[in-house]
């Protein structure tokens, strides 16, 4: 069965580009441009895992992450997916990593993802 | 004492005392002279009367053995002798008489016996006298006698002479012939050369032997009630009188009357009468010239004394004046009158001490005005400075600071910190906001240990907290500590832009980091055909880009890097790190680096295998790649580098060791300085960004651990890593 991913990214290339590695790697991917859209589609989608973006317009990532934790109270797998070097202290039971994306391949984005699921 | 008094004294005491010193010289030779003149006198006056005395008695006494040896006398006599009858003894009588006519001073005349009957006489009073009562000679006596005098009924004092007559073989008779006495008593009324206190006096030894005086001075007060009275003064020695009838013929100086007048005198005897004579002058008569001479030179030295003081006070006063002119000068001088001259009266020596005062004043005068200007100018400078300054004495009381500090409690109004102990005025926190104690602070370090303290990200917490630069150092003056300046910078702005610089850089980083990524996936994406088959021409390019874009990447991770640890965002998470996979992992990454540049890399461990310490595994990492970056990039093909971990003295060693082209000495201290590179690198144009050892410092300073250098160019670069390992891992 078909895994499904939640990017939750607002840059397109990003997006887009994420979007095709993880397909070609086999999973369904979902995208969602802020936090606030992925709220949304968390509400009706299944989705195994999440990939996400901190600097994000409206409702940004560590929102969306304290929101998922205490609104939604899903325990939603995630890989944080930033260009931000710093990162708050996140629960590791739902962090599963955090990279950076200048600083990692895709493939080794697609590695973490399988790690995690 | 006031010079004034003493120049004063000075005067007096030499104007005086020679004086005094000859005064007394004469007095003491006038004194003797006019004592021994006086001594001469009453001796010669003395010599004199006696002189008369004896002439007058002898006179009297060869007058009457005349008279006695007449030949009618004789005759009369013999007559009368051989037949004593009353017509004899009448023609006796009247010679008797006729001898008493003869000479004007007798009175009387009687002839006697052997035994003191009157045979004849002019005065029948005397036939009626007891014998005892009448004079009489010794058997045998062939001289003339002189008897004592004798008071007669009518107060009138008279004499008896006595002469043997002449018999042939017959028993004496005696002529007796009483005589008026006023002859002799008239040289003692003679008052010539006794002055007002000269005196003669005379006395005798009475029959029972107790001295007598006959004839008292000319001022006693009763001189005929102590006719034949025993002597008044009792003294053997200092009574004139008893010293004259005592046989003394000498002039005496400290004799005195019986009524205790200290006298001069001079005794005489006379052997004829058994008298002594005594010729007396009282001493304050005597001496009173002296007095006239003490009371002159009193006078005289008074006035002397008057005289002196009079021009000695003006001299005085005139020295004192202008000296005191000096002394008022100096006090303006004191009192901040620094123009303050005196005047120069006379070229002398106060005038020269004038003059130098007034040179000193004037020269004081323009140091102070030098001074006060330069302090006027380091005033402005200290206030146009922008930091604050405090300075402080040794016991760490406030001594000035300048305006500055205001603005430190945000307050225009003055501050009253003078005084005040610098360590009460504001508190200081350190890079960690921790308070700072006491004898911790910059200032009291400077004090302390009399050295220069440079710290900076201070905090200091008056009315309110900001960051703060602080430069403390000693004044040592003279080797001796007199206090210490502290230098405040006020960080704040600079932190601000500080802060501003490093937001911008991690904004900028993360908008770099964006294109970036995009760019390494898409060209990853690329390379592996995930988007249409490429050329291999293609591919290569692209590979090309990647690489530079992956260079870009590092770059921008290191800018972050910098800037976090800058900003102290940077803290190492402790967590429990597997050493030798860990950087068996990071040689590896490498591995490809290596060929590229004809390296080999090798990597040896004396750890077990599973070896753990606690550590921050990003940090160690960036240290570690970073040294073998360096070590693979800075080392010319078939060169070799090799990292070995280890344990030495209880800590983790990781040793970096290549054969490069070496760090050249003048380098190696900066080496670790942001965007510093080595002179030879840059020379050979390899890239590089300057940042990785300053990193690797700043991590390791995190972690506690230290890096140590060495190299030698074109032979290589040793780098040891030296970490320490948590209790646990030392004790096992």
């Amino acid at each position: 069965m078909k895994k499904t991913l939640l990017v939750v990214e607002d840059d397109k290339q990003y997006q887009s580009l994420l979007q095709s590695e993880l397909e070609e790697a086999g999973y369904t991917v979902i995208l969602a441009g802020n936090g606030a859209i992925a709220l949304d589609k968390l509400k009706t989608e299944h989705v195994d895992l999440i990939l996400l973006d901190l600097l994000m317009p409206e409702v940004d990532g560590t929102t969306f992450y304290y929101q998922l934790k205490t609104e939604l109270k899903k325990k939603i797998p995630i890989i944080i997916l930033t260009n931000v070097a710093d990162t708050i202290a996140y629960d590791p039971a739902i962090i599963k990593a955090v990279l950076i994306k200048a600083n990692s391949s895709l493939a080794q984005v697609v590695e973490t993802v399988k790690k995690a699921l | 004492m006031s010079i004034r008094i003493k120049v004063v004294f000075f005067f007096l005491f030499l104007s005086i005392l020679p004086f005094a010193i000859i005064s007394f010289l004469v007095y003491q030779q006038v004194s003797q002279t006019v004592e021994s003149t006086a001594m001469n006198h009453i001796s010669s006056l003395a010599d004199l009367q006696k002189a008369r005395i004896q002439q007058a008695i002898h006179f009297q006494t060869i007058n009457v053995e005349h008279l006695a040896g007449q030949p009618e006398f004789t005759f009369a006599v013999a007559e009368y002798v051989d037949s004593p009858t009353s017509t004899n003894t009448d023609k006796l009588t009247k010679e008797l008489r006729n001898l008493v006519k003869s000479v004007q001073s007798y009175k009387d005349a009687s002839l006697l016996n052997a035994d003191g009957t009157v045979l004849a006489t002019t005065n029948p009073v005397m036939r009626k006298k007891p014998l005892a009562e009448l004079p009489t000679l010794a058997e045998g006596t062939q001289h003339t006698d002189v008897s004592q005098f004798v008071k007669t009924e009518t107060n009138e004092i008279h004499q008896y002479h006595l002469t043997p007559v002449k018999q042939n073989g017959r028993p004496n008779i005696i002529l007796l012939v009483e005589v008026d006495a006023n002859p002799i008593l008239r040289i003692f009324q003679d008052e010539t050369g006794l002055g007002k206190t000269g005196q003669l006096a005379l006395g005798a030894y009475n029959k029972d032997h107790v001295g007598v005086v006959i004839v008292a001075g000319r001022l006693n007060p009763d001189p005929l009630g102590s006719f034949y009275q025993p002597i008044k003064n009792p003294s053997e020695t200092k009574s004139p009188l008893r010293l004259a009838i005592n046989r003394q013929e000498k002039t005496f100086t400290d004799t005195v009357t019986y009524q205790g007048t200290p006298v001069i005198s001079s005794a005489r005897y006379i052997p004829e009468t058994g008298w002594g004579l005594v010729v007396t002058q009282d001493k304050s008569e005597v001496f009173a010239p002296l007095a006239i001479l003490r009371r002159q030179f009193v006078l005289t030295i008074s006035s002397f004394i008057l005289f002196a003081l009079i021009v000695s006070s003006l001299v005085a006063r005139r020295f004192v004046s202008r000296l005191a002119q000096i002394k008022d000068g100096a006090q303006k001088i004191a009192q901040g009158e620094l123009d303050t001259q005196v005047p120069i009266v006379m070229k002398d020596e106060i005038g020269d001490i004038a003059m130098s005062f007034n040179s000193m004043a004037s020269s004081l005068s323009q140091s102070y005005r030098s001074i006060s200007e330069a302090k006027l100018k380091d005033e402005i400078i200290l206030e146009a400075i922008d930091e604050a300054i405090i300075t402080v004495n040794t016991d760490g009381e406030v001594t000035a600071y300048n305006k500055k500090v205001n603005q430190f409690f945000n307050t225009e109004q003055p501050l009253a910190l003078l005084g005040k102990k610098v360590f009460n005025c504001f508190q200081i926190l350190d890079n960690k906001h921790q308070p700072i104690p006491v004898l911790q602070r910059p200032i009291s370090l400077s004090l302390n240990d009399k050295r220069v303290v440079h710290v900076t990200n201070y905090y200091l917490v008056s009315n309110r907290e900001f960051c703060v630069q602080i430069v403390s150092a000693p004044i040592i003056i003279n080797d001796v500590l007199v206090g210490a300046v502290e230098i405040i910078r006020d960080m704040t702005k600079e932190k601000h832009v500080e802060a501003m610089k490093d937001e911008f850089l991690s904004i900028a980083a993360h908008q770099l980091r964006t294109p970036l990524g995009t760019t390494r996936w898409t060209l990853e994406r690329l390379i592996g055909n995930k988007i249409g088959k490429l050329s291999a021409e293609s591919k290569a390019a692209l590979k090309n880009l990647a690489e530079s874009n992956l260079r870009l990447i590092i770059l921008v991770n290191s800018l972050l890097d910098v800037s976090r640890i800058n900003q102290n965002r940077v803290e190492p998470h402790l967590e429990k790190v597997e050493i030798p996979s860990l950087l068996k992992s990071v040689v590896s990454q490498f591995s490809e680096l290596a060929e590229e540049h004809k390296v080999s890399l090798h990597f040896s461990s004396s750890l077990e295998k599973n070896y753990t310490t606690r550590t921050d595994p990003k940090m160690l990492r960036v240290i570690v790649e970073n040294l073998i970056e360096n070590a693979v990039k800075y080392t010319q093909p078939k060169g070799t580098v090799s990292v070995d971990a280890s344990i030495e003295k209880m800590r983790l060693q990781i040793l970096i060791a290549d054969t490069g082209i070496g760090i050249p000495q003048n380098d190696q201290r900066n080496l670790f300085e942001k965007f510093y590179r080595g002179t030879n690198v840059t020379k050979k144009g390899i890239d590089g960004t300057g940042l990785g050892l300053f990193i690797v410092r700043s991590y390791l300073l995190l972690l506690g651990g230290t890096i140590r250098l060495e190299s030698e160019q074109d032979k290589g670069t040793t780098c040891t890593v030296l970490l320490p390992l948590s209790n646990k891992e030392v004790l096992s």
